[in-house]
């Protein structure tokens, strides 16, 4: 959608500052009430959803022009679509959708961020977002004895992801994935070196021409590797594949699973036992991407009218995305089928969950602020008492990671796979 | 109106080159703010000349000094969430409050939060709730500041009946003065900590914020205390559903009704008598569309809800209360009282909905709700005729200022929403009670923004000539020369005293009063 679709949103944005804070009926504590990064580092009001909503309208009212501080407001934002959640518990705007067409402009204009041009030039040339190549894709899967689909055949897919492809000290993730499936007795198969990447990082960063080249480009490899489910444990390739695929007219044919939903029903079917004693206290995480962005597409085409002389409505009724129907109970059904695992909940969770930085380009772009966010994560996942901060996103832990061994938390990162290997028999 | 370099750069000096900045980007967000469509004809009022966001109460004494030396007006503002915070004709420095948001003691002995200006009546509630009291509610919602709202505005909210209002919960206050001075008020100014207002020390709440406040046109308030009172409810309120329709479990010993009445007469004896009772934590007289709205997700499910007529038809004059009681027998007795006070006042229970069971529209009534019912359905909100004054006042008030929006709806550019005025009683009555009839509208609908405008100044014209009040917006929103200049005479010049507060506290005419009043008679 076109920034100008939004006009009319962006001149209702009544400056309330919902956007900032966790849905006020879900406030704990104080100290945990701030739900948007940008704002809380950058204190601006520019930072902010509504501050972007205001700077989108000035924008198109020629107010304003392309400078380095727009590209700054813009694009420190991780796109986690917290704000999204707290303003659409009070009104019908979109302000999420309002920041990607923002990005979409001024990707069209020509304004584009140094950093991101070179991760997405990498994208182009090599179809990862890590500036890897390509050829060494299939790397991280050597000596598993996992079934190639670009030569065999399989009901399961296991894609990797960009992250869990090359970041070596993740392979016990993705590798782990595969451990389980195998384990359960699911018929899983990779793509190897011809995985290529969903696309979804480079929509949220206003290259929105990506994602329907990679979106064509996997649907093609899953119909011609004959798979009946897709299944991956990166929160930003399953919501890609998910939600954005769909939104763009390229909705899967294929079922689209995310590791801990597809865990999780192996658990329920008696094919994954977790017999093993895992004696420690957690706390969930969890992944924007896997939660609130998660929520299914809802398509809707139509207008707005006015009854009652000026309440807006739509022909036909809009129904909007609101955060609560993203994956939140699966990852917890998971953890909670560990024996001797205690589950702790952070104050901010489920579509209110602070974000861990790493999103929207952020991490590529602005590491400091991406760092400083995981930090503000992880001081809060350490107040519960936890031993580790588990999640369910590549790119989470990766940034966590870092973050940790810059800031020396004693707070441990792991992702669930880590934990239902340790479960298993 | 501009900025010249030495200032800036002494600004700067004091915050750092990080949390101050003159680019236009940035200082757009900060002229843009929800009332600026009735008040200038668009979102955007003038841009500022700078924008600056001081770390502490020695910096913005800093800066205020500064601002006197180089002539620069600054208007501060906290959570910025007010109908006129970021707005004026002309440019100013615009004094982003929201690092000082410290909640710096909640005194369970004597009853009192002291708290910075980016605190908001949310995180004060939430923390207070925690120690069994709660903070005065506001109508304007959770992310209004504390000291905002008690300072230097009014300060009314649903639980008005309990917690009492903004502007009288003020004791303890520290305050910047607009040459740059610091003054300390009530017994903080003796030296003898936040829990009074008058004394011993300096008593000049009178002066600081008189009855609706300064609007941020007399210099910084950087703290207050303000009182709280008890919460019988537990330290946490438990939340169920999903947005946009979370609500709070009603806490035991909490009950929620709305009631039904035939005439508006008949609604303000029952809030007289509710209040005699002292039987409720919230009593508010609400309208069908404020009644409704409460339990809807979304437009088009109020739309679902509105066409089936039962609000209409049954709502136009209602209450709705939430009484709180420390025992079942407290709750139990508190019950029976009010099935009197409903039968002597010709009044029946709504039971169409789930108001009985508290729900979905506890926690905007408790003051940690929002917005969505002002805002949502036009896209925003005005306040027609409203005033402070005794209930029997505000019933005279109602008739008025019900003809009046009736002829403006007439047009289609205001939403035909059938709200009369909403009533909140202060205080178990003792002091009145505040009213005010909103106004909703499409801010993208040029001509709805007209006639909004134009019900606003008739709203004016006619509250004065009845003499029922001073402005459809005496609660601080659009308080200026111009309404100050034409209420003053007929209200025993209380206008003549402000220009003098201004005149003697603000020598160099620094502090931006575009809603406040300038010294000149």
């Amino acid at each position: 959608m076109s920034l100008e679709v939004y006009e009319r949103d962006m001149t209702r944005c009544s400056r309330c500052s919902y956007c900032k804070f966790v849905p006020h009926v879900k406030w704990k504590n104080y100290e945990t009430a701030a739900v948007c990064p940008s704002i809380s580092r950058y204190h601006f009001h520019s930072w902010s959803a509504g501050g972007k909503m205001i700077t989108g309208l000035a924008l198109l009212r020629g107010r304003i022009e392309y400078s380095d501080t727009l590209m700054d407001i813009v694009y420190q934002c991780c796109m986690d679509g917290a704000c999204d959640v707290s303003c659409k518990n009070q009104r019908d705007l979109e302000p999420l959708e309002m920041m990607l067409s923002l990005r979409a402009k001024m990707v069209e204009d020509g304004q584009l961020h140094p950093a991101h041009m070179f991760a997405i030039d990498g994208l182009k040339k090599e179809d990862n977002m890590l500036q890897q190549k390509k050829a060494d894709r299939g790397r991280w899967a050597e000596g598993l004895d996992v079934k190639d689909l670009t030569k065999e055949k399989a009901d399961v897919l296991f894609h990797a992801g960009c992250r869990l492809s090359f970041d070596e000290a993740l392979w016990d993730i993705s590798r782990g994935a595969i451990k389980i499936l195998k384990k359960a007795g699911v018929d899983v198969g990779i793509m190897g070196k011809d995985e290529a990447c969903c696309g979804g990082r480079a929509y949220e960063m206003g290259y929105q021409g990506e994602l329907t080249k990679y979106a064509e480009h996997n649907l093609d490899v899953w119909k011609n590797a004959g798979v009946k489910t897709v299944v991956t444990s990166c929160a930003e390739c399953y919501q890609a594949f998910k939600v954005l695929y769909d939104k763009i007219g390229k909705k899967p044919t294929v079922k689209i699973l995310h590791i801990t939903e597809f865990i999780e029903q192996l658990i329920e079917e008696g094919k994954l036992k977790l017999d093993n004693e895992v004696p420690m206290t957690v706390t969930y995480h969890d992944p924007c991407h896997l939660g609130r962005l998660a929520e299914p597409w809802i398509h809707w085409e139509g207008e707005e009218k006015k009854v009652m002389g000026q309440m807006i409505v739509h022909d036909p009724p809009k129904t909007y995305r609101r955060g609560a129907n993203g994956v939140y109970d699966a990852p917890r059904n998971v953890l909670k089928s560990i024996p001797g695992l205690k589950l702790v909940e952070m104050d901010r969770i489920r579509e209110y969950a602070w974000c861990c930085g790493a999103g929207g380009g952020v991490i590529d772009a602005y590491p400091d602020f991406a760092q400083w966010t995981a930090a503000e994560r992880l001081k809060e996942a350490e107040n519960t008492g936890a031993d580790a901060i588990v999640t369910a996103c590549s790119w989470c832990e990766r940034n966590f990671l870092d973050t940790v061994k810059e800031n020396g938390n004693s707070i441990q990162v792991l992702d669930i796979i880590q934990l239902v290997q340790k479960a298993m028999v | 109106m501009s900025i010249s370099k030495e200032a800036y750069r002494a600004l700067e000096g004091i915050v750092g080159p990080e949390y101050i900045s003159q680019d236009p980007v940035i200082m757009d967000s900060y002229c843009f703010v929800w009332g600026n469509e009735v008040m200038f004809g668009d979102k955007f009022a003038a841009r500022p000349i700078a924008v600056i966001i001081p770390g502490s109460a020695e910096e913005v004494q800093e800066v205020v000094k500064v601002c006197n030396q180089y002539n620069v007006k600054f208007r501060p503002h906290a959570t910025g969430w007010e109908a006129t915070a970021l707005s004026a004709a002309e440019g100013f420095l615009p004094i982003d409050l929201r690092r000082l948001n410290k909640i710096i003691e909640i005194n369970e002995d004597s009853m009192y939060g002291v708290v910075e200006p980016y605190v908001s009546i949310g995180a004060l509630t939430i923390e207070a709730t925690k120690k069994g009291m709660r903070c005065y509610s506001l109508g304007a919602g959770p992310s209004a500041s504390v000291v905002a709202s008690s300072t230097s505005h009014c300060g009314i909210g649903n639980a008005s009946i309990f917690t009492g209002v903004g502007g009288r919960s003020v004791l303890g206050v520290e305050w910047i003065l607009p040459d740059g001075k610091l003054l300390r008020l009530g017994s903080l100014g003796a030296g003898c900590g936040w829990f009074s207002g008058d004394g011993p020390g300096p008593s000049l709440r009178g002066a600081m914020r008189g009855v609706v406040g300064a609007n941020g046109g007399l210099g910084v308030i950087t703290k207050v205390a303000v009182k709280l009172t008890p919460w019988y409810g537990p330290k946490v309120l438990e939340t169920s559903n999903n947005p946009p329709s979370y609500s709070n479990d009603l806490p035991e010993n909490f009950k929620v009704f709305t009631m039904t009445f035939p005439t508006r007469e008949d609604v303000v004896d029952a809030l007289y008598l509710i209040s005699e009772e002292e039987i409720s934590h919230v009593c508010s007289r609400r309208g069908p569309f404020a009644v409704a709205s409460g339990l809807v997700g979304s437009n088009e499910e109020m739309w679902e809800l509105w066409k089936k007529g039962i609000y209409q038809k049954k709502c136009a004059n209602s209450i709705v209360l939430i009484m709180d009681s420390t025992s079942p027998e407290c709750l139990e007795y508190r019950v029976k009282v009010l099935n009197k006070i409903v039968e002597k006042t010709n009044g029946a229970y709504f039971t169409e909905d789930s108001h009985r069971d508290g729900g979905k529209y506890a926690h905007g009534l408790l003051g940690i709700g929002g917005n969505k019912g002002a805002f949502r359905a036009g896209g925003t909100f005005n306040e027609g005729p409203g005033a402070e004054e005794t209930m029997d006042s505000l019933l005279n008030l109602q008739v008025m200022a019900n003809e009046l929006k009736e002829e403006f709806v007439k047009t289609g550019k205001l939403l035909d929403d059938g709200d009369p005025i909403w009533l909140q009683p202060f205080e178990q009555g003792q002091i009145g009670g505040h009213g005010e009839i909103p106004v909703r509208f499409d801010p993208c609908d040029k001509e709805a923004v007209k006639v909004a405008r134009e019900h606003y100044e008739e709203a004016c014209k006619r509250e004065l000539a009845s003499k029922l009040g001073i402005g459809p917006l005496e609660g601080g929103i659009g308080f200026n020369d111009e309404i100050n200049d034409t209420a003053g005479p007929e209200t025993m010049n209380y206008h003549l005293w402000m220009k003098k507060i201004k005149k003697a506290l603000d020598p160099n005419l620094v502090s931006e009063a575009s809603f406040y009043t300038n010294p000149k008679e």
